[in-house]
């Protein structure tokens, strides 16, 4: 197992290594003027070219990679030209953000989505079934943005019972920063207000992401349920006089969340780059903002340092994956080779 | 299993319930103005890189300049840390007395040193707006502090005063703690000698201003404490908190709401909707920004002047203020914006269909031509792009859109490779002089060369205009460019935005002004 999870981080080693030399050339040799958007539109012609110099475009794309190289291996991302600050710094700002809105999102949809996928399977075309087809559907299609704004005017505007977009209420002081999860650290500080605000903060956000996870995992959760309890072993257990809670989830649950778990995984994988419109509407200081900007500004340091985040992530949460596997099914065997 | 998961899913639900509403309301506290706003352009707070919008609002309240303007008022900059002036008389080297009462937010004393040594740092590092200041030939060496309390600056030759002050007012100028900012001067790749301290300025102050900066976390919010003890300006409340809201829909809720005291730039639709809100009023001020169309002169049948003239009059400019800027906008046939000296309100171009079928004709295009504009990606453009689109298809002018990200669209105007171009223009200080150089002298190398409009009288005549001393001399200078520009030149200028923020009747005192240069929150008072 041990030697397992060491050969998958040495490939993960090489994996990023690979995507930050794609992503530095891809950067480089797209038609786009990263000084267009440090220079901004107006500023006059010596300006761009003293910009240009200064921040080395003006050299050879092998130079710039070799100096980027040479900065890597110091851990040293280089510096954003949104934030002026070191690349590291702000995926540190913004990550946790990320991470917390995410995992609440993650625990929104496993909590709805598989007991719906379950119920949806042992009452097959029945009233439940319908209606989790009905949710999964709107989960998928319906826009994020307008969903959140929709959200956001029936229970912060009218109802009043969730407070305005953002992470905390401006009155309240954040705990001190040790996770940068404003649920986590509130916790470690002991500050129950804190924790109750951001709780709250975080319910909107997190629903609206949540839904859209919930589809999937509702959906492969319902169809792997349907295919196990048609196994002959589910039978056996039933003619053995077994109850059918215990037939449902120790027998059947536990074979059919293995496809779960992948879509899960990746759920979250795709939730942890952040999620532009969701924190744009939320005002969540989070990554998927800072990346997008990053793109379109084409913020160099900010790309490359961002995608290695999240393929780094997304490899992580595939091992972890793996790892769920055999411990559900023991039959599944990690081998290094 | 299942029954774990219900009892989770109980457990959380009687917590969210648990949890109380919070027990402050932060606009509900007299002592904090809570303004939501677009703050995501700003790069960095140091007066010696900000150039964006944001950036620059916020340093007008954080540090003090010689000159400065005082609160809703745009005409002329007045003696701020300058006591009095004088200058030689070739008109090359100014003499400033300074005020003697001032201290920096960390107690020190603000003498001459701080002044030189914070335009000492703009004019090495080179940085954005360094130009506001280098355009006068300023150099490190240029400027030196005579004693205490007296700074000398020689130019490189004799400037309009008027335009001298502006620039002095500007945020670029602003006097920074020399102590303070040498203490956190840091080494970086691009700065091996040491960056003057602009790593650390750009998100922590060193000012005099009315207010502290407190935090700045992009994506988040600005904190702004107020600093009672300013020589001249204390602030009427304790705190500003900038929330960043970049969705307009989202800043209009939280303000009807009560979460906001200040919405920053509403647009038109919610506008209409907040007017009917008993609880809060519209400020409104023209924007001292130009949309216009920009022609590049040497492609096609736009080197002729009467297309030019022709495409002038086939543009709906009523159509673009009412449908597409839902009245928020006004006409312009100027490139000196309302709110600034020398602005008349005249109309050299209505749209005259008639006229451009004919202009088109003598010109030798009876059936109009095919041509490309680009344009940038962010509401309003595409939709200004598609409504002249429209405008000029009815002569016989079928226009290709071209839509790009800014990535792709200022280096393609700077490189003058566009045929047409819907862009925007705001002004770097607040004088005519900052929009008349760009717009009529292509020696500036900036709108006017970018279009490649190489005229050599209003390039003169804008020259002529920066030694002007006499201010009435000076204006005349500009408008008789502008004169020229708008019958030959390479624009056509579209309209003047409005800036429209929706602010609840509680808050008193509100300076809107029509640029973030000119934007001042010590006079804010909460009920």
């Amino acid at each position: 197992m041990l030697q397992y999870i060491l050969r998958r981080l040495f490939t993960l080693i090489i994996t990023l290594v690979g995507i930050m030399v794609v992503t530095f050339f891809i950067s480089l040799v797209v038609p786009l003027d990263p000084l267009a958007s440090i220079a901004g539109p107006q500023a006059p012609q010596e300006t761009v070219e003293r910009l240009r110099t200064l921040y080395g475009f003006d050299q050879p794309i092998y130079v710039q990679f070799g100096r980027y190289m040479q900065r890597l291996l110091h851990a040293d991302l280089g510096t954003s030209f949104q934030t002026g600050r070191p690349v590291l710094d702000d995926i540190i700002q913004y990550f946790p953000a990320t991470i917390e809105l995410a995992t609440m999102a993650l625990i929104v949809s496993i909590i709805i989505g598989i007991p719906l996928g379950i119920l949806s399977a042992v009452y097959r075309n029945s009233a439940v079934d319908h209606f989790s087809r009905v949710l999964s559907l709107i989960g998928v299609s319906m826009p994020v943005f307008w969903l959140g704004l929709v959200l956001l005017l029936i229970f912060y505007f009218k109802l009043g019972w969730f407070p305005e977009p953002g992470r905390l209420d401006i009155m309240l002081i954040e705990p001190e920063r040790i996770t940068g999860m404003l649920l986590v650290d509130s916790v470690i500080a002991l500050d129950f207000e804190v924790f109750w605000d951001a709780l709250k903060h975080i319910v909107l956000p997190a629903a609206v992401l949540g839904l859209y996870g919930l589809a999937g995992i509702a959906r492969i959760v319902r169809s792997s349920m349907l295919d196990v309890l048609s196994q002959e072993y589910i039978k056996t257990a039933r003619i053995k006089g077994l109850n059918e809670f215990l037939v449902l989830t120790r027998h059947a649950l536990r074979n059919a969340l293995v496809p779960a778990v992948t879509v899960i995984g990746l759920t979250y994988g795709g939730l942890l780059e952040g999620s532009v419109l969701t924190e744009t509407i939320f005002s969540w200081p989070g990554l998927g903002r800072y990346l997008a900007t990053a793109f379109l500004t084409l913020d160099l340091n900010a790309v490359v340092g961002g995608t290695m985040l999240v393929a780094l992530m997304f490899s992580l949460v595939n091992l972890v994956v793996d790892l769920i596997y055999a411990f559900l099914n023991p039959q599944i065997t990690l081998t290094a080779s | 299993m299942l029954k774990n998961i219900i009892i989770f899913i109980a457990a959380f639900l009687a917590l969210l319930m648990m949890a109380e509403t919070p027990g402050v309301d932060a606009a509900g506290s007299k002592d904090v103005l809570v303004i939501g706003m677009a703050t995501s352009d700003i790069i960095s707070l140091d007066p010696a890189k900000a150039f964006e919008f944001s950036g620059v609002g916020l340093d007008a309240q954080i540090y003090d300049r010689l000159l400065d303007f005082p609160a809703g008022r745009f005409d002329k900059p007045e003696l701020s840390l300058a006591k009095s002036y004088e200058v030689s008389p070739d008109g090359k080297t100014w003499t400033f007395h300074l005020r003697k009462d001032v201290k920096f937010h960390s107690g020190n004393p603000l003498t001459a040193e701080d002044v030189v040594y914070s335009f000492q740092r703009v004019v090495i590092l080179k940085d954005q707006p360094s130009f506001i200041l280098t355009q006068f030939g300023i150099t490190p060496e240029s400027i030196k502090a005579v004693d205490k309390y007296t700074v000398q600056i020689t130019l490189d030759q004799k400037y309009a005063s008027g335009i001298f002050f502006s620039c002095l007012s500007a945020g670029v100028a602003s006097i920074v703690d020399s102590k303070v900012v040498k203490q956190h001067v840091q080494k970086t790749d691009k700065y091996p000698d040491g960056d003057y301290g602009l790593t650390w300025l750009s998100r922590n102050s060193a000012g005099s201003g009315s207010f502290i900066l407190r935090k700045w976390e992009k994506g988040d919010r600005v904190i702004l404490d107020a600093n009672a003890d300013h020589f001249a300006n204390p602030p009427k409340v304790k705190r500003v908190v900038i929330k960043e809201i970049v969705e307009a829909t989202s800043r209009r809720l939280q303000v009807e709401k009560g979460d906001l005291d200040i919405a920053w730039e509403m647009y038109p639709d919610q506008i209409k909707a907040l007017k009917q809100n008993k609880d809060l009023r519209i400020e409104s001020i023209p924007a001292t920004l130009i949309y216009y169309l920009g022609m590049n002169v040497t492609k096609g049948p736009l080197t002729d002047n009467r297309v030019r003239t022709a495409i002038r009059h086939a543009v709906n400019y009523g159509g673009l203020i009412n449908n597409i800027m839902g009245g928020a906008a006004r006409p312009i046939n100027t490139f000196i914006p309302a709110g600034f000296a020398g602005y008349q309100d005249v109309s050299f171009y209505r749209e005259d269909l008639e006229k451009a079928r004919q202009l088109l004709k003598e010109a030798g295009y009876p059936d109009g031509f095919e041509i490309t504009m680009d344009h940038g990606d962010q509401t309003p453009n595409p939709e200004i792009a598609q409504a002249i689109q429209n405008s000029l298809a009815r002569v016989g002018i079928k226009v290709k859109l071209n839509k790009l990200i800014s990535a792709q669209l200022w280096p393609k105007y700077r490189a003058q490779k566009h045929e047409l171009i819907l862009a925007r223009w705001g002004p770097d200080y607040v004088d005519p002089h900052t929009n008349a150089q760009p717009f009529a002298d292509y020696k500036a190398k900036q709108l006017c060369w970018r279009n490649v409009y190489y005229n050599d009288a209003t390039s003169g005549l804008i020259q002529q205009a920066g030694q002007e001393m006499d201010n009435d001399k000076r204006i005349a200078l500009y408008q008789k460019a502008n004169t020229i520009i708008q019958q030959e030149g390479p624009y056509a200028m579209l309209f003047q935005p409005m800036y429209e923020h929706a602010v609840r009747n509680n808050i008193k005192d509100v300076y809107v002004a029509p640029m973030f240069d000119l934007w001042k929150l010590y006079t804010v008072r909460k009920e």
